[in-house]
């Protein structure tokens, strides 16, 4: 060091360093979420109102864009409109006997009931991830909406994806499509059991992956597909695609296929975000709450020892809580 | 020292502007085009200009924000870039200002090693070993895109770089080659 007159690094030693900084990172991520919350938070705070901003702008210009292209396209679509009009009078007479049965078959299956009844977050999407390897996207609405993780996300009837990460005024969602997303579905037809996947290769197609489908489940093309009751985080009865095949595996135990999924995950704008957590989940919840609870408890009796009776009987209190949720 | 924060001050802003522009990219493609990867020409770019040392603390940051944004895991994005930076930057002794062949060449490797990368840790260890798919679907598309928009924003780079980053000194050196 003392030979030299300028103290240079040597990028051999800032690269071993940096990895060791980075598999850091990855370690902390993985076993405790909560101590890199202010790395996002960070970022978050700086990127999202640009992105907001750049998203009005673009969607300023595609709508001056349109608007050209739309005149022409108008009076053409007038014509065809009117005369689509008579057939689907004709329709509507046929479909006016079949609704009956539709609510029947509906009252049957609950399934649209359900989530209708919950309470909706409208929200924008304002990003896409920057790699071109997985399907998640942020939107708009965070945490002062009153979005959380592990909401569900609908958009035009269908399930959309789950809410993996939320900021103040964004949030991240997992499209039902991404490779690593695994979604418990059943179907409407029979209340068997399976696992719709996303995979990168059959996305090229439009297409998710279904497997573990017991051999004797009578499925068949073109069956309905919703989440299931088993799912531990998506809500039941959301509708998620239809069957474009399935057959049987060469192990001669399972079924396994493929869904065509009814959202055009190609041209989502806006999306709903079902402010529902799913039961369980919120139990676990709770019980987190109490832990804190129990920890703040802790805290105090170091500080204020006159209180320690109250306190004791409160941690006994959630303990019990424990028990009953367990 | 004033101009070393001048110059923190500009990357920040590149950074931050490459990864804004670059999501929403990724959204106004949808199924039509792969996203180009401007990070990854940012870092690349500032590699063969400036050398390892800057261009992985350029990369971090970049992989960083990433991270914090789209992934799961922090630190994966972060290193990634990280040894795109180091990469890059060994090409800084063939930096010549008229050379715009070279740092085309320096984006497709860094954009390759990348994905590539991610492909190893994210996909293979899933087991999804169909690398052909991987390579002409995703891999190859984007190399290919990126070294197209890099063609063009090196020119940009390589002024920002001349008229803000180095010094006086630095800049009578360059205009010497």
């Amino acid at each position: 060091m003392k030979k030299k007159t300028k103290f240079t690094l040597q990028p051999k030693l800032v690269i071993f360093l940096m990895t060791i900084v980075c598999i850091g990172m990855m370690v902390i991520s993985v076993a405790r979420p909560k101590y890199i919350e202010p790395v996002k938070t960070a970022g978050a705070s700086v990127v999202v109102p640009v992105e907001v901003g750049i998203n009005h702008i673009g969607r300023y210009f595609t709508d001056v864009a349109g608007n050209f292209k739309k005149v022409k396209k108008l009076k053409a679509e007038n014509k065809k409109l009117k005369n689509q009009i008579r057939e689907l009078q004709e329709d509507n007479s046929l479909l006016a006997q079949n609704k009956y049965e539709l609510q029947r078959l509906r009252d049957l299956y609950e399934l649209d009931q359900e989530y209708v009844q919950y309470e909706k977050v409208a929200a924008r999407v304002i990003g896409k991830d920057t790699s071109n390897w997985f399907n998640t996207f942020t939107i708009d609405k965070g945490s002062d909406n009153g979005i959380a993780v592990d909401m569900n996300v609908i958009s035009g009837g269908g399930l959309v994806g789950i809410v993996t990460d939320v900021g103040r005024n964004y949030a991240t969602v997992r499209t039902i499509i991404d490779d690593e997303s695994s979604v418990s579905v059943s179907f409407a037809s029979t209340s068997d059991t399976g696992i719709a996947s996303g995979d990168l290769q059959l996305n090229e197609k439009g297409l998710m992956n279904l497997t573990g489908i017991l051999k004797d489940a009578t499925v068949s093309e073109g069956d309905m597909v919703v989440t299931s009751q088993i799912s531990d985080k998506f809500l039941p009865g959301i509708l998620v695609g239809f069957i474009e095949e399935v057959s049987l595996d060469s192990n001669q135990l399972n079924q396994s296929g493929t869904i065509t999924p009814v959202v055009d995950f190609m041209h989502i704008d806006e999306v709903l975000v079902l402010k529902k957590v799913k039961d369980n989940r919120a139990i676990q919840e709770t019980t987190a709450e109490n832990d804190k609870k129990d920890s703040g408890d802790a805290e105090s009796n170091e500080t204020e020892s006159n209180d320690s009776e109250s306190n004791e009987t409160e941690s006994n209190e959630t303990e019990s809580n424990d028990s009953d949720n367990d | 020292m004033l101009h070393k924060i001048k110059s923190i001050l500009v990357i920040t802003f590149l950074i931050v502007v490459c990864f804004i522009l670059q999501n929403s990219l990724s959204l106004l493609s949808g199924s039509l085009f792969v996203t180009p990867n401007l990070l990854i020409i940012l870092v690349c770019i500032f590699g063969y200009l400036t050398g390892s040392n800057e261009a992985m603390v350029i990369g971090f940051f970049s992989g960083l924000l990433v991270d914090a944004f789209s992934s799961d895991i922090i630190g994966l994005n972060a290193l990634l870039y990280l040894y795109v930076g180091f990469f890059s930057g060994r090409f800084n002794r063939l930096f010549y200002k008229n050379m715009v062949i070279i740092p085309m060449v320096i984006v497709a490797g860094g954009d390759f090693i990348y994905n590539l990368g991610y492909y190893v840790i994210r996909f293979m260890l899933r087991n999804k070993l169909d690398v052909g798919f991987y390579l002409m679907k995703i891999i190859v598309p984007e190399v290919i895109l990126t070294v197209c928009i890099a063609l063009v924003i090196y020119r940009i780079f390589y002024k920002i770089y001349f008229n803000v980053l180095i010094t006086e000194e630095q800049r009578s050196k360059v205009r010497f080659d």
